[in-house]
Parts: structure tokens; sequence; C-alpha cells
């Protein structure tokens, strides 16, 4: 499994561990917590878990073409493309506690998350070729 | 990989950059334009149905195994999802009042690939 395949990986098991820990927490809390819940937790499911666990997967199982980008090439862009996603999940994050409200910078985390989502497709995009044909009399 | 597992990945892709972007723009949109059109209806259903849905439905028509090899050249119930789940997207994005037809449309669409993956969904070692 590639090297980036597995960052994508681990990094969607523990945003699913925050996913689904948070709540424990913030059912001891108060009501502020709760809130930041409401407002985030979406985003931790299917961006930073299921987003993630589908790119990282599909970074590894896709066939490699000789269309499709050179390996190492194809590597270190998936590795700017984690940090892109990773950084704009912290960032909204930060920003709900540091600039509540502040639309701008969420506005910037999304567009550092689209440029993430815009490399992996570029990796991927010519890593899916049609099948060969089969050729006669072959079983 | 069959062709329409590619056009419904690729598809899939775009649709994954359109509600980025339209989320991001849901952050910038004060609402008081008024021709400007409410994002949170494209980012949520572009990334439910068109991205993460239409990318798992793509793949596991590529990655299951076939019941029989001819079954390969047969991939018309994938071209039909394909055409149902873009027309019913588009329909519940750009047609508001055409909502209920829409969610047909993708309900038919899921309908469809489900039927004709089932009996692809085998035991270890069973042959047809």
């Amino acid at each position: 499994m590639p090297q980036v395949s597995r960052y994508f990986i681990f990094s969607s098991f523990a945003w699913l561990l925050l996913y689904t820990g948070l709540p424990l927490v913030a059912g001891m809390a108060e009501s502020p917590a709760l809130d930041y819940l409401a407002a985030m937790s979406l985003h931790m499911f299917t961006l930073g878990f299921l987003t993630q666990m589908i790119l990282g997967v599909a970074l590894w199982m896709f066939p490699r073409s000789k269309k499709a980008m050179p390996r190492e090439r194809a590597e270190m862009l998936g590795v700017v493309a984690f940090i892109l996603l990773n950084s704009g999940l912290l960032l909204r994050h930060a920003v709900y506690f540091l600039a509540p409200g502040g639309a701008g910078w969420q506005a910037i985390a999304g567009i550092t998350q689209f440029s993430a989502l815009l490399l992996f497709t570029a990796i991927i995009w010519d890593r899916m070729q049609p099948l060969k044909p089969k050729r006669a009399g072959a079983n | 990989m069959p062709n329409a597992s590619i056009w419904i990945i690729r598809l899939s892709l775009l649709w994954m950059l359109a509600g980025a972007v339209s989320g991001a723009c849901m952050h910038l949109s004060t609402g008081e334009v008024s021709w400007m059109p409410d994002f949170r209806e494209v980012h949520i259903p572009a990334m439910i149905f068109g991205w993460m849905l239409s990318f798992t439905m793509g793949v596991a028509w590529w990655i299951f195994p076939r019941v029989n090899r001819n079954e390969r050249q047969h991939d018309a119930p994938a071209w039909i999802m394909l055409g149902l789940f873009q027309s019913g997207l588009l329909l519940l994005i750009f047609v508001p009042s055409a909502k209920l037809v829409a969610h047909l449309m993708l309900f038919s669409g899921c309908a469809v690939i489900i039927l004709s993956i089932l009996k692809r969904v085998k035991k270890r070692g069973h042959t047809h």
C-alpha cells in the first residue's frame, strides 16, 4: 500500500474516533460543546472519515496505467493533497473557536479543501482506463 | 475498468469539486443577493448523491465479481443508473419544484444498480 494511502487511512480513523468520541465528552459538558458538535460533526464524519477513507483506498486500489502520472509525482501530490485536506479541516475547527462567524476564514478552509480534492482528481483521473478487448480464442 | 464505471466515477469526481466550491461559496454568500442560489441546496446533494454514492456505485460495478464472463458486455444497468442519478441530481438542484420526481429518479437509480449487483455478491468459492 502506498505511503500516502496509509496517511489518508490513519487520518480517517483519527477523525472517526473524534467524531464518535466527542459526543461522550459533550454529554458531560455544557451546551457550548453541544453547539460545537452540531456545527462541526458532519464534516468530521463526511470529509474527515468517509472522504479520506475513499481517497486512501482509491489511491491504493485503482489500476495504474501508462497514461497516468508517474508514481513518484502522484505520491508527492497525494501527500500535498493530504496536508491541504487536513489543514482545511483543522482550520475550520480553529475558526469556530478563534473567529466565530468568520465567514472569510471558513471560505479559506473550503478553498484549501477544494484544492486537495482537485489534486486528488488530477492524480486519479487517468488511472481509469477502459477494458482491453479480449483476444480471439482466449479463455 | 468498464466504461460505465469510468463515466460514473469521473462524473462523481466533478460533483465532488462542485460540492467543495459550493461549500466554500456557502460561507461567502450573505443571502442579500436575490439571484444567487442557496449554496446549501447544491452542496449537500452534490456531496451525498453526486460524490459519495455515485463513486461507491461506480467502484462496486467495477469490482464486484461477474457471474459469467459474457456479462462484461452488459453494462446497461450501470448506464441506466448513471442517467437516472445525473438527471435526478440536476433536477434536485435546479428545479426545486420537481423535488419529488428528482428523489424518485435517485431512488430508481439506486434500486437498478442494487438489484443488478445483488447476484454478484457471492460466497467465496461459489460457482454459478
